[in-house]
């Protein structure tokens, strides 16, 4: 069986220390509800768009969202964290 | 002696915005026959366990204040068959002193049905037919990880 990822190891380390969140399936949830509610982060989008690879870069709840192909997330940071995107 | 599980099931809770339990419930049965059920609800990453014969699971993701409220006082469990339950470092503690506890198994089933991802869990979920619990392959978790990394 194949199983779909929707959260890289990546990520879910960084939602774990960042946001506090200690279960995998909330932060795969949370994952979703950023996609859906979330807004583009034009300024973000912009950054990620320079570096030649597909991303979707998603402002929720304070945070960005960096989503990859098929909408598995990529990794997440605050807003304001400027310089240490990943 | 062998557990054999009978029926998996594992999802959300129904809650607010911010906080939801994973709940898994699984139904086993030990060499005497008697089925039970074995509840787990995890909060914020601390897991409680349950254990009765009722199929409490969808009363547990609806968050039924009467259901849960009378299985805290009648159904919460520290250990079963002589095995530590409570929060994971205990349960980790107990994996590596009692590993030959015949319901060792079935105690990483119930905790990869909580940690997993939840395609993993719910492909998990899917093995209970009633087969021995230590034939089924259960994956590594976070969890696993951060107990050999020492920052569990």
């Amino acid at each position: 069986m194949t199983i779909y990822q929707l959260v890289t190891n990546h990520a879910h380390k960084r939602m774990k220390e960042r946001l506090g969140i200690k279960s995998p399936k909330e932060r795969e949830r949370r994952c979703q509800l950023a996609f859906q509610r979330g807004k583009p982060s034009d300024i973000e989008q912009t950054y990620w768009n320079g570096r030649s690879v597909n991303r979707i870069a998603i402002d929720y709840q304070g945070f960005l969202w960096i989503y990859g192909d098929g909408g598995v997330l990529i990794t997440v940071y605050p807003k304001n964290n400027k310089g240490d995107n990943e | 002696m062998k557990y054999y599980i009978h029926q998996a099931k594992v999802g959300l809770s129904e809650g607010g915005l911010f906080i939801q339990c994973v709940v898994a419930s699984v139904l086993f049965s030990k060499d005497d026959g008697e089925h039970r059920w074995l509840h787990c609800v995890e909060v914020e990453g601390i897991p409680c366990f349950y254990l009765n014969g009722e199929d409490a699971y969808e009363s547990l993701i609806e968050e039924d204040d009467e259901v849960l409220e009378r299985m805290n006082d009648e159904s919460w469990v520290q250990e079963i068959d002589g095995f530590p339950l409570g929060e994971y470092d205990r349960i980790f503690q107990g994996l590596e002193e009692q590993p030959d506890n015949p319901c060792v198994p079935l105690i990483r089933y119930v905790i990869a049905l909580v940690r997993l991802d939840m395609a993993e869990s719910l492909a998990l979920a899917k093995l209970a037919d009633g087969r021995e619990v230590d034939s089924i392959p259960i994956p590594e978790t976070d969890l696993d990880v951060d107990y050999r990394e020492g920052c569990l």
